[in-house]
């Protein structure tokens, strides 16, 4: 039977939690790792069951059972499965009290000894009622719980104890001449040296005293139940003081034993008189046996005494170590995740926590801290965090103030509630690692985090915790990591199925977005793309159908327009927000190509697209395709996000904004200074009119830019007032956002439409895929200058810049960057291989995103709909797959396993029919044996019979048994005898 | 099972046991029959006895005088081969009267160790307890390690040593009993009983024993009886009678300082083997062990009702 332990709703608010957190934060990954916990918990429940399924028991009571000596019962516990059982503990009610017992394992279709010693029994009659099995193993999430009626009594007769037989007069060293010799006894202390036998002490053999019964009398000797001495005694002996003595019937009846016995070895007859009986003098060893028995009878009818409970000591019992290294393993690792988030101080309290503890348990004592400390410790952390402001909204909010909490849980780990508290919190660190970046790398931290946290609570169930009456464990524990693979193997299986089947659901307005990537701005401020330059994520990769035909490093990708200066800062402006068509030519011979684009989570909700497309986005999400062939999502795309565009790299927009918009091209800054007017005029004195006049002036500042003795640096210093003039006139040194920035100033001064493009230039080509990674740090701005008969043509006037500053990585898109990347590909063995495992990892990473993270409902639908399932087969499908499930969960828990060979089975087929037939087989027959006596009872039958267990004998005693033969023997018998 | 009721169903003899008997079981069961001509009525016992001796342990017979226990020492050691020789114990019996000694050779004027009737095949240590325990140990020594040592030198006994003691349960005056360790190195204790009614018809009629005895034909000889003790440890013990077994010894200790020794369970682990032997497989059943149980196990649990009840209880595998 199962029933689920308190503890298991702390697992399913943590589970809940994770899976909101999911949905809240949009992440796939964290999705994914909430389902395989879920899973994870749901395989558990089936290991706890199966962990108890199919034990067969045997008590074995103790053959002599006296009062007072704890007595032990065998608890014999076979276990037929073809895997072990763990971590049972046993509990044996009995009329003295209930005793616990404990199996730490029993092998695979082996069997177990378990001693339950039961506390000191009362003489008369003792019961065992039944036994009780529990295990919480491997989680804890449920107790399997059996219960065996034993029904079992035993006779617990007194045990000799009490005051040594008293004189029954004096024996007087002169009572010789009126007593006859009765014997030798051994020889007490006070018997007169006159007693002593000293020829037997000279023959070696021990000191005896001669003892002398009176005559006449027979050597009879009577004992009384009523006999005040049995009750005097007490006093006298300091045994009756204690507590657990003070049943007086029990203490009459043990002290009489010792009478009875004594006198009896002194050779008397005895007689004895109880409430109930009378039993006649007599000697021998029957004689102390009945009156041993007769007494317990005499103590089962008086009223027990109440019986004080034992005090639990297991406070003092020790953590068990290898247990308690895995828990705190796998809290650090989920520590460790959140590095960023976590001040250095709460770290270094961890450590502390961890190795005070770890030591205490190496060392086999109980860490002992006082609540107050406790409390002390928790509260200045919390206090501390929420003084350095890191504890509010969201995940980055709670975080810090769960590990405080989690950690300072440690100190006070005890019941097995707490060790689930600790693991299922573990639970939520790692899955919120995943709530922002969602990689492959972060996704397989948090799986090795989830291992360690299930290999933390099979350790700790193996050592008895949550087991009702070892709420501590105090066991070493078994192998964690084994059973959390078997554990989670079966669950991975099931949760890659469940997300296959329930992606990550998406909600329409996500309020918090954690982690993700800042990615390009939808402005162009100082700094922005400088800020980007150290960012080395990806941003997004993109693989092409042609890529033979497409240099995948030199492509530009445009994310954003900007068409507004205010001297220091660009926007976007005022644009009309419509679905807006392409217009892009592409030049005769050019054959349009395609891109399969995967984004890296982003905060932003504009889409990266190559320069330049010619048809609108081909995306699962309700996007938006602007003008100047720009693309938003309606969403931004927390989850990894795949979207195609047909584009040619040499292609050129048409769209010819109105007017309005259009003016705007040519608008400069009111405060444009003196000294960059007159730089413009100079540089477009020699302009011929129309749009080859335009192109003139082109020409003429990226001449300007190139021999003007511009340096390309990202570390160029803050601009003053006036930027631009300081910028083109005096320091000459910047980067792309400067360049592109000067460009288009110089060109609307001279009345050319010009505007910022801002995106992506370059990237890497992986060679395991042919795709190219685009990382933050390739974040670019250009310009697009709008030149008659020809569109918008695109002008990167960085790519002019001669001189590159020192330890300055040049742009990708000039001349000097590829050069620099095509070198940079062969330098060093050591390098190269490093950059061949890089690209290794980012092939994995984009595959990782493109079909994992990415998976979601539309991309399930067109799964379906391409593999010609509509909406009615799908949820046939999902049905069937569920009742799969279903009857597979049913077929393992239900359905008795079939234990042993087929011979195991046949032969039991024949037991049962056998035993139906009246002659059932007894525990202690061998197969042989049982055969002949069937064959006794049946006698038609003898014959297949005796064949049937011949065979059957050969198959599982003999030495290399010719198997299917013998088999086929065994199957003939059994079919032969039928039902006799 | 328990011992007793295996004896309503004798264990199948080699010509019967099929196409699997060994070849030495036939010499075995060749040697047990000649036994029971002369040993009436008491076929269990005799092949409990051969068992003993063929897993190489030594036998204690606990009984009336007059059951026959010279009787079956003879007719075993006459079957066998093996020359058989009778210590009758008595309280002033000396080790040196059973192991023998150094005796001055006037001729070679020296001390030559002059063998005591400890040399032989059969030993019968008739009424074992009355002598000193001093005596009983050197015996006891003797028996464990298979050799006598007299002034630094270590004389082997023959190869199939055999030591059949007895007692008599009733007469304890002037008695030293066997202590616990003692019993330990019995490998059997058995008690033979009178004889049933018809049994007791057919001696009657059957003329003088020790004729009869002496008239039985050697089947087996002193060489061939090591090699059958040999095959003995190579009758295949499976994993399941393993457990069981195990399961015993288990069971004996629970609740009680008095369960079976490692010794006792390696013993009963021959002692099956060598019952399986005699039976004609190279396998060992579990009806095997519970036919040699009671008399392997009720010594050394102390008592008979409790052998019978740990048989009675463990199940078998």
């Amino acid at each position: 039977m199962l029933r689920p332990t308190h503890h298991i709703l702390w697992f399913l608010v943590v589970l809940v939690l994770i899976l909101l957190a999911a949905i809240t934060y949009q992440s796939s990954a964290a999705w994914l790792i909430g389902l395989l916990v879920l899973c994870a918990g749901a395989v558990s429940v089936l290991h706890t069951w199966r962990n108890l399924a199919g034990l067969t028991t045997e008590v074995l009571p103790p053959v002599e059972a006296g009062s007072g000596a704890p007595l032990t019962v065998a608890v014999i516990v076979r276990n037929p499965q073809r895997r072990p059982s763990r971590a049972i503990e046993l509990l044996l009610r009995t009329s003295a009290g209930d005793a616990a017992g404990w199996i730490d394992a029993i092998p695979a279709g082996g069997s177990t000894i378990a001693m339950v010693a039961i506390p000191p029994a009362r003489p008369g009659r003792l019961t065992l009622h039944s036994l009780r099995f529990g295990s919480a193993w491997p989680c804890g999430l449920m107790l399997a719980k059996r219960r065996v009626e034993v029904a079992v009594a035993l006779d617990v007769l007194p045990s000799p104890v009490g005051q040594p037989l008293p004189p029954r007069s004096d024996p007087g060293v002169d009572g010789r001449e009126e007593r006859e010799f009765a014997g030798h006894r051994a020889w007490r202390d006070g018997d007169g040296q006159r007693l002593i036998d000293w020829k037997a002490l000279a023959r070696g053999r021990p000191l005896m005293a001669k003892d002398f019964s009176p005559s006449g009398q027979g050597g009879e000797r009577w004992f009384d139940w009523r006999d005040e001495r049995t009750g005097g005694m007490e006093a006298a002996n300091p045994a009756a003081a204690d507590p657990t003595a003070a049943d007086p019937a029990g203490a009459r009846a043990e002290q009489l034993t010792r009478w009875i016995g004594e006198a009896l070895a002194l050779g008397h007859r005895v007689g004895l008189r109880l409430p109930a009986e009378t039993i006649a003098p007599d000697a021998g060893d029957a004689h102390l046996l009945a009156c041993r028995t007769a007494l317990a009878r005499a103590v089962q009818a008086t009223p027990a005494p109440v019986r004080p409970r034992a005090a639990n000591s297991s406070d003092q019992v020790p953590l068990p170590f290898p247990a308690l290294l895995l828990l705190l393993l796998a809290m650090g690792l989920g520590t460790l995740l959140h590095a960023t988030l976590v001040p250095w101080w709460l770290l270094a309290v961890a450590v502390v926590i961890a190795v005070t503890s770890l030591r205490a348990a190496w060392l086999g004592r109980r860490l002992r801290i006082a609540p107050a400390l406790r409390y002390g410790v928790l509260f200045g952390l919390v206090g501390a965090l929420a003084l350095s402001g890191r504890i509010g909204y969201g995940i980055e909010g709670s975080v810090p103030g769960l590990i405080a909490f989690v950690w300072t849980k440690v100190l006070e780990l005890r019941t097995g509630r707490d060790v689930v508290i600790c693991c299922c919190f573990s639970f939520f660190l790692a899955a919120s690692t995943l709530l922002g970046e969602q990689g492959i790398g972060a996704t397989a931290l948090s799986l090795a985090t989830i291992v360690l946290v299930v290999a933390a609570l099979a350790a700790w169930h193996a050592a008895g915790a949550g087991t009702p009456a070892h709420e501590v464990p105090s066991r070493t524990g078994g192998n964690g990591l084994r059973a959390a693979s078997a554990l989670l193997l079966p669950a991975t299986v099931l949760a890659a199925l469940a997300y296959f089947l329930v992606p990550l659901p998406e909600v329409q307005k996500p309020s918090v977005r954690g982690g993700a990537r800042t990615g390009l701005s939808d402005q162009l401020t100082p700094g922005a793309i400088g800020s980007l330059s150290k960012d080395p994520t990806p941003a997004f990769r993109a693989d092409f159908d042609a890529p033979a035909k497409v240099q995948p490093d030199r492509l530009y990708w445009r994310v954003q327009v900007l068409w507004d200066y205010d001297g220091r800062t660009w926007t976007r402006g005022v644009q009309p927000d419509a679905e807006a068509e392409i217009n892009a030519r592409r030049p005769p011979d050019g054959v349009p190509m395609r891109a399969q684009i995967v984004l890296a989570p982003n905060a932003r909700q504009m889409l990266p697209i190559p320069d330049c497309p010619l048809k609108p986005v081909e995306a699962e999400r309700s996007r938006k395709q602007l003008p100047d062939a720009l693309c938003r999502l309606d969403l931004p795309p927390g989850s990894g996000f795949a979207y195609s565009v047909v584009f040619h790299p040499e292609a050129r927009l048409h769209d010819r904004p109105a007017g309005y918009i259009f003016r705007r091209a040519v608008s400069v800054p009111a405060k444009t200074s003196k000294p960059v007017r007159d730089l413009a005029a100079r540089l477009g004195a020699e302009r011929i009119p129309g749009s080859a006049g335009d192109a003139q002036v082109v020409q003429a500042v990226l001449e300007y830019f190139r021999s003007g003795g511009f340096a390309y640096t990202l570390d160029p210093g803050t601009l003053g007032d006036d930027p631009m003039g300081e910028f083109l006139l005096q320091r000459r040194r910047g980067f792309c956002e400067h360049y592109a920035t000067g460009f288009a100033l110089l060109m609307r001064l001279n009345r050319v439409p010009v505007r910022i493009v801002l995106g992506y230039a370059g990237g890497e080509v992986n060679p395991y895929g042919g795709f190219v990674t685009v990382r933050n740090a390739d974040a670019h701005a250009w310009c697009e200058v709008w030149l008659g008969g020809e569109g918008w043509r695109r002008v990167d006037p960085t790519a002019v810049v001669q001189i590159i500053e020192d330890g300055t990585t040049p742009p990708r898109a000039s001349a000097a960057g590829i050069a620099a990347a095509q070198a940079g590909n062969a330098e060093g063995f050591l390098a190269s291989r490093w950059q061949r495992v890089r690209q290794a990892w980012d092939w994995v990473d984009m595959r990782w995103h493109g079909t994992v993270i990415g998976w979601s409902s539309e991309r399930r639908l067109d799964f379906a709909l391409a593999h010609g399932l509509n909406l009615r087969w799908l949820a046939f499908l999902g049905a069937g797959l569920f009742a799969v499930v279903v009857l597979l969960v049913v077929w393992l828990v239900l359905v008795p396993r079939r234990h042993g060979s087929a011979a195991d089975r046949w032969f039991a087929r024949l037991s049962d029919r056998l035993a139906a037939a009246g002659c059932p087989r007894l525990v202690s027959e061998g197969p042989v044996a049982y055969a002949a006596r069937a064959a006794q009872r049946f006698p038609s039958v003898a014959e297949p019979l005796r064949a049937a267990a011949a065979a059957y004998a050969d198959l599982r005693y003999g030495r290399n048994p010719d198997l299917s033969e013998r088999l086929k023997e065994l199957r003939r018998a059994v079919r032969a005898i039928g039902r006799p | 099972m328990t011992a007793s009721s295996s004896l309503s169903s004798p264990a199948p003899t080699a010509a019967s046991a099929g196409p699997s008997a060994l070849p030495s079981a036939t010499a075995v069961a060749a040697a047990i029959a000649q036994v029971e001509s002369v040993v009436l009525g008491k076929p269990h016992q005799i092949r409990l006895a051969v068992a003993c001796l063929l897993a190489h342990g030594h036998l204690l017979i606990e009984d009336l005088p007059g059951v026959g226990k010279t009787t079956l020492a003879k007719a075993l050691g006459r079957a066998t081969g093996l020359a058989a020789r009778r210590i009758q114990f008595t309280s002033d019996l000396l080790p040196a009267d059973i192991l023998g000694g150094p005796v001055f050779d006037p001729a070679t004027r020296a001390f030559t160790f002059h063998p005591g009737p400890i040399f032989a095949g059969v030993v019968l240590a008739d009424e074992i307890n009355r002598a000193s325990p001093r005596t009983q140990s050197a015996l006891l020594e003797a028996m464990e390690e298979h050799a006598v040592s007299c002034d630094g030198q270590r004389h082997l006994l023959p190869a199939p040593f055999f030591v059949i003691a007895t007692q008599n349960p009733q007469e304890q005056a002037g008695t030293f009993p066997l202590p616990d360790s003692q019993l330990d190195r019995f490998l059997m204790r058995l008690s033979l009983g009178p004889p049933g009614r018809d049994a007791e018809r057919e001696l009657l009629a059957g003329g003088d024993r020790q004729r009869v005895t002496d008239a039985l034909t050697p089947v087996l000889s002193a060489a061939s009886l090591v090699a059958v003790q040999a095959e003995v440890l190579r009758v295949h013990v499976s994993a399941p009678v393993r457990e069981y077994l195990l399961d015993l010894v288990a069971a004996s200790r629970v609740g009680s300082a008095r369960g079976l020794s490692p010794r006792a369970g390696l013993g009963l682990q021959r002692a099956a083997q060598a019952w399986a032997l005699i039976a004609g497989r190279d396998a060992v059943h579990p009806e095997d062990l519970a036919a040699v149980g009671e008399a392997v196990i009720a010594h050394r649990l102390g008592s008979r009702e409790r052998a019978q009840a740990l048989l009675g209880v463990v199940a078998v595998r």
